[in-house]
């Protein structure tokens, strides 16, 4: 307690000083500050950074202006990085009145400000879609001040940017304003970890041109609107660092999102902007370029038939046009949401984006007499789909949903060595919306198959007392497609050394494994074990029989985690080890089994060992039964996989008889 | 001039093609080019119309059959462009395996993205085609035209690359004012007519892919060019001799390194009263390190011409040029001679062409000759202490810059001489029933230490620690708790650190006996997984010399029931040495153990790679073993 209280009183005049958030001001010992009051070791902090969210009319036209301000202290040397700063934006928004300066103590401890020219500013086109202003500040030092602004211009306002009160360096005081007019009505969604330190609403008052509320007949040009500034702040943000298993990290950074949920004219009524889900989805099946692509002809409607037309069961024919398709149309690596055109054409063409494959996949479906429908998913890496705001921007991809004997598969045809029931794992978020326009249905399209990769290890000694034996690795669903595709790209023995880990002292030889097409069984790789290193004569030997790993070392090393872990699929990994003892040998030593598993085995680990005359078994299970797990069970099953890598080094004591 | 992250951007496809047939299926190949070859370039040209010392059009017609995945490098197009180099025309055409068009991409249709990342500006963009577009094997055609404004960065012809087969390739040069000299490795001579060359070739097999550390001792198909007179952004240079590149390098920046009366003062407060040049160097190369950070910017003829010093003063920011020139007007402040020398930092000196004189550098770094020593500076590096220059520019040869007298240098070579690790650990093992955590001392130098310096500077602490367990050099550590006792030193290339570790197989007692794995670290597992597939000519890139030093205090009473002995071992061969010696003192209870393993820097070649790995197996048995103890 004594050192909370001593921690408080030490901080609290840090914190005063990094107070001040005045543009071009700072007090001397602000700029004395060379450490971040939340957070010793960061090598920067973010001291203010504010938006604040207005409208206007341009040209007759309505568009929302992003005026941004943002204050960062260099502390460490490691942090003059953070003096390169790039602004992005649509490019067909603009980016404007870009002021830019930087703050530092003279020799006679005196605060100058140096205000950046317009050559330390650069425009670039980033790509077709993004520009940026990239800012170079000169003269940066530790304890050097850096404060920027500028202003988005975009004629998208219902969709409003996120703001993100939270970055990878600590944040002191990040401040959004939104300032809308009586007659829109913005629905704000606050996604944070962190409370809200500071909110408010005040009334304002402002101009807007009379026509464009209807008003052009009072023969004022301009009329007086009253609005409302709300302000969102979110105070002393830690960085968030990244560790593994995540699915999108930005989806965890604090943040607010608004979306236009209605609209009111000046006599009051209100009209509800958002569209439904069900009124999207009618507009995108009648849509010609996407949903009325469907059902046409050509042929890969004959192939279906064709190819269907003998099959009794109705997953044989999934299962068979999924088949004709994936080694006709080749995937150019494009993630679409549309097709680029008539699927009869993409079909004889012969390759296509996902969009292109997984309709054709749906059209084929649908010719062979099965329910299918595209359904609309989301890039992982782009955040999870907020199914309370309704709007199509929201998905950027799709795939193909069968329904067979009341069952449901997802299928996507941008893999070659996935199963039909498999979608991939590590490519979009688990929500996905089915394009149909009866009735609004949301899937979960991720898997709760359980993928399984199990080790079996036959060891002993040979003649001239090395370690030898046979070995097999058996895997199911994604851990056969993680091999089968590595197999296909790197070989065998890459693939491999790639996802396994093998001890230093064996040598794996003659590794087979089942033929890569046989997609629908269980992958079989083989292998023969061999060492160099001699046992002969040792009185004692050790040896550490888990020659094979599936992980080297624990994934979970934060201190605490604030977002949860996300394994993609849930899986089980074994080890089972069978180990015979050389003659003229005794076991003195051996580990003790254990078990661990929390919340009532949703992630477990046993360990299990047993002598039973000349052998020694030694199995290892770690299970995990669902892919996403809370961050409040961090620490636990942290301590599992520690438990896990600690069983990896178990010794089997022999000593001579 | 570019820098070290824009390296890329000046690379080109430059297959050629010539259309003989317009028999595009996978099917016609002979079998004699699908041996070893995941790609072939089938009737390909390359046209280059040099027109005047600043204008020439280059032509590509190729037509590449892709046979396998590896091959697919050739399906994606990417061309860089500029004020300097336009992109004129590009067609490209997919056919499948039968030779049926199924895919046509024109010029406007590209993705096109700034060349530039996060932190550099650059105004050379790229526009890239995928031409990807059928299942396996299929073939390409891509057909382009440039336009060049300037002959300063002219690409060699390199019809083929490992892995790829030609069929008909054509290289035509026309070159009216003889403006183009050029070298042919592997052709036949030209056939020359009206100032126009033509180089032909027909049926080349594959070369097998070589791994990362094979010597590409086989010559593959080359043309090389080089204009003799060139103009770049109005400013006109030779390269008959190395000393007319360096006078066209010295020619446009001598004039920004002039020293104004800020930097003069400025450098006066930074040496004070010191007067020896060496201490003086480093003085100054250290407040550029602390003061200066990288930054590049790469517009306009500002790829080849360093900012004025004095802005760079002010900035306190710049790319390889500026922070060179900077640094050099600051120590001329100090009446200091120094030199900028030109490098490539892809070319080692084992490959550059000192015959065939070429702009081909990519970098430049800073030299300063003093009266018993030469210093080197990198001046992008705020890590390195003064006079390293680290992997990324040693060993190579540069173009020294001088007014009267450029010419080619040898950057220092660093080997097992330098590059060092030196491990101290010391175990109290008094009381054995106690889990005993570790504490390895380690002093690493020179190459060795480049890494790891960068990550205990740089990296955050979780970061520095998962960097350091998977280190090479330091294989078998494991459990690292803490990294404690970092000391980067500002001068030399020495960064020692500790590290707190249970290693788990290194001590255990049973009954009267006491047995241990004195074996932390290997850095010879790792050696032996890189060269086990290796057939060809290789490379021991990096010699170095590792020392492994165990102390354990052992209980009293205690005498070794292995014979020590038997634990002494000498491994000698060309390619290094390994050492271990045991050492028992029974009246103070102390063991020491010392492994020295020495890998030495050089050229393996194929004859002799078997003994190589025969050398490394002996050695890593010999890393490993078990030692009883028995208390009396």
């Amino acid at each position: 307690m004594k050192k909370n209280i001593l921690l408080i009183l030490l901080t609290l005049p840090i914190l005063n000083i990094c107070g001040q958030t005045e543009w071009g001001k700072a007090e001397k010992n602000q700029l004395d500050v060379r450490v971040c009051p939340i957070d010793s070791n960061a090598k920067g902090m973010v001291i203010y950074d504010k938006q604040t969210i207005n409208f206007k009319i341009d040209n007759r036209e309505l568009h929302t202006y992003y005026k941004n301000y943002k204050r960062i202290q260099i502390l460490k040397k490691e942090g003059f990085d953070l003096g390169n700063v790039m602004i992005t934006a649509n490019a067909k928004d603009a980016i404007f009145n870009v002021e830019a300066q930087i703050l530092n103590l003279n020799e006679k401890g005196v605060v100058i400000v140096s205000k950046l020219d317009a050559k330390q500013i650069f425009d670039e086109k980033v790509s077709d879609n993004v520009i940026a202003k990239k800012i170079i500040f000169p003269n940066v030092k530790e304890g050097s001040i850096i404060e920027y602004s500028y202003t988005i211009k975009t004629e998208r306002f219902r969709f409003l940017n996120d703001w993100y009160f939270q970055s990878d360096i600590p944040t002191l005081n990040s401040t959004v304003v939104l300032r809308t007019p009586y007659f829109f009505q913005y629905t704000a969604l606050l996604k944070s970890k962190y409370d809200i330190s500071d909110q408010k609403a005040e009334i304002f008052t402002e101009k807007w041109p009379s026509y464009f509320l209807g008003m052009g007949s009072t023969g004022q040009a301009e009329v007086d609107v009253q609005g409302t500034a709300k302000t969102f702040t979110v105070k002393n943000l830690p960085a968030l660092e990244k560790e593994e298993y995540v699915d999108c990290l930005e989806d965890h950074l604090a943040r607010i999102e608004f979306v236009l949920s209605k609209r009111i004219s000046p006599n009051g009524e209100v009209t509800d902007l958002a569209k439904s889900w069900s009124e999207i989805l009618e507009e995108l099946t009648k849509d010609p370029e996407f949903g009325l692509l469907l059902g046409g002809v050509g042929a890969h409607i004959k192939e279906a038939k064709t190819i269907t037309e003998n099959s009794t069961l109705d997953l044989d024919k999934v299962k068979s046009i999924y088949e004709h398709v994936i080694s006709k149309v080749k995937w150019d690596k494009r993630v679409r949401l549309l097709p680029r055109g008539n699927l009869a054409k993409i079909y004889s063409d012969g390759f296509g984006s996902s969009s292109d494959i997984n309709m054709i996949l749906v059209d084929m479906f649908k010719a062979a007499g099965l329910e299918s429908d595209p359904v609309l998913i989301r890039s992982r890496y782009r955040g999870k789909v907020q199914k309370q705001f309704p709007d199509f921007s929201q998905f950027s991809n799709l795939i193909a949903y069968v329904r067979v004997d009341s069952n449901d598969y997802f299928i996507d045809g941008t893999s070659t060595f996935l199963p039909f029931n498999l979608p991939k794992y590590n490519v979009f978020t688990s929500s996905g919306l089915r394009m149909n326009h009866k009735k609004v249905e949301w899937f979960n399209v991720g898997t709760n198959i359980n993928s399984v990769a199990k080790i079996f290890l036959n060891l002993s000694m040979n003649a001239e007392m090395k370690l030898a034996g046979k070995g097999m690795i058996q895997t199911t669903d994604y851990e056969s497609s993680n091999i089968r595709s590595m197999v296909s790209d790197k070989g065998i023995d890459e693939a491999i050394k790639e996802l396994f880990y093998t001890n230093k002292e064996v040598k794996l030889i003659d590794l087979k494994a089942d033929p890569l097409i046989d997609i629908y069984k269980p992958l079989r790789t083989s292998f023969t074990i061999a060492s160099d290193k001699s046992y002969s004569g040792e009185d004692v030997i050790y040896i550490n029989p888990f020659i094979l790993l599936h992980r080297e070392e624990n994934s979970f090393k934060l201190k605490e985690r604030t977002y949860p872990i996300n394994f993609a699929y849930p899986f089980t990994e074994t080890i089972n080890v069978s180990f015979t003892i050389p003659d003229g040998y005794k076991v003195t030593d051996l580990p003790k089994s254990t078990k661990t598993e929390i919340e009532g085995g949703l992630v477990s680990f046993t360990f299990f060992v047993e002598n039973i005359d000349k052998v020694v078994q030694i199995n290892t299970t770690l299970t995990v039964k669902e892919k996403d797990i809370s961050s409040n069970l961090y620490d636990a099953v942290k301590s599992i996989f520690e438990k896990l890598q600690q069983s990896y080094q178990s010794l089997i004591v022999l000593e001579k008889l | 001039m570019i820098n070290k992250h824009c390296i890329l951007l000046f690379v080109f496809c430059w297959q050629v093609s010539i259309v003989f047939s317009q028999s595009f299926s996978v099917l016609t190949i002979p079998d004699s080019l699908l041996e070893h070859a995941d790609a072939v370039v089938r009737n390909s040209t390359t046209e280059i119309d040099v027109k005047s010392k600043n204008s020439a059009v280059y032509k590509l017609d190729a037509t590449v059959s892709i046979l396998s995945k590896k091959g697919e490098k050739n399906a994606f197009v990417q061309l860089s462009y500029s004020k300097m180099m336009k992109i004129k025309s590009f067609k490209g055409e997919v056919y499948d395996k039968f030779g049926k068009l199924v895919y046509q991409i024109g010029k406007n249709e590209a993705k096109d993205y700034s060349a530039a990342d996060y932190s550099e500006i650059t105004d050379t963009r790229i526009k890239s085609w995928s031409l990807n577009k059928s299942v396996l094997p299929y073939t390409i055609r891509y057909v382009y035209e440039l336009e060049l404004d300037g002959l300063f960065v002219l690409p060699d012809w390199q019809p083929l690359d490992f892995g790829e087969s030609g069929q008909n390739l054509k290289l035509v040069l026309s070159d009216q004012n003889d403006l183009i000299k050029c070298k042919t490795t592997a052709l036949r001579n030209p056939l020359s007519e009206n100032n126009k060359k033509t180089w032909v070739i027909d049926g080349i097999r594959a070369l097998p892919q070589l791994n990362e550390l094979e010597l590409n001792d086989v010559e593959l198909p080359e043309v090389k060019l080089s204009a003799k007179v060139y103009e770049w952004y109005g400013i006109t240079g030779n390269s008959n001799t190395w000393s007319e590149i360096g006078n066209f390098y010295h020619s446009l920046n001598n004039e920004r390194v002039q020293v104004d009366l800020t930097i003069k003062n400025e450098v006066q407060k930074i040496i004070g009263n010191e007067i020896d040049k060496s201490t003086i160097v480093k003085k100054i190369y250290s407040h550029l390190q602390k003061n200066y950070r990288y930054v590049s910017i790469q517009l306009g003829l500002s790829g080849w011409q360093s900012e004025f010093a004095s802005l760079t003063f002010q900035k306190k920011y710049g790319d390889c040029k500026a922070l060179t020139s900077l640094m050099r007007a600051m120590l001329s402040a100090a009446n200091v001679k120094s030199y900028e020398v030109l490098i490539n930092t892809n070319i080692s000196a084992r490959s550059f062409d000192y015959n065939f004189v070429k702009q081909n550098f990519n970098h430049v770094i800073l030299v300063v000759p003093l009266e018993n020593d030469t210093c080197w500076l990198e001046c992008t590096s705020d890590l390195n202490p003064a006079g390293y220059l680290g992997s990324f520019t040693e060993s190579r040869t540069g173009l020294l810059i001088s007014e009267t007298n450029s010419r080619l240098i040898s950057t220092p070579t660093y080997n097992e001489t330098n590059n060092k690790i030196g491990v101290k650990t010391s175990l109290n093992a008094t009381d054995i029933k106690a889990q005993n955590e570790v504490v390895s001392y380690i002093s690493s130098k020179g190459e060795l230490q480049d890494d790891l310096r960068y990550a205990l500077s740089r990296l955050p602490k979780n970061e520095a620690l998962l960097f350091i367990s998977k280190f090479e050099y330091l294989k078998g550590v494991s459990n690292i708790q803490r990294i404690d006792n970092t000391v980067i030193d500002s001068f030399k290339p020495i960064t020692s650190f500790s590290i707190s570790h249970i290693p788990p197989n290194l001590m255990k007692s049973q009954g009267s006996r006491i047995f241990l794995q004195p074996s932390l670290f290997d850095p010879i597992g790792n050696l032996i997984d890189i060269y086990s597939d290796y057939k060809f000519n290789s490379s021991i890139r990096t010699g170095f010399e590792f020392t492994d030093t165990l102390d354990i205090l052992l209980p009293q009473n205690i005498e070794p029931e292995t014979n020590l002995m038997t634990k002494q071992f000498l491994v000698e061969s060309d390619f290094g040495v390994f050492k271990s010696e045991v050492y028992f003192d029974q009246r103070n209870n102390n063991l020491q153990i010392i492994k020295k393993f020495i890998l030495k820097e050089q050229k393996v070649k194929q004859p002799d790679l078997a003994s190589f790995k025969i050398f490394l197996e002996d050695a890593k048995k010999k890393l490993s073993y078990s030692l009883v103890f028995k208390t009396m």
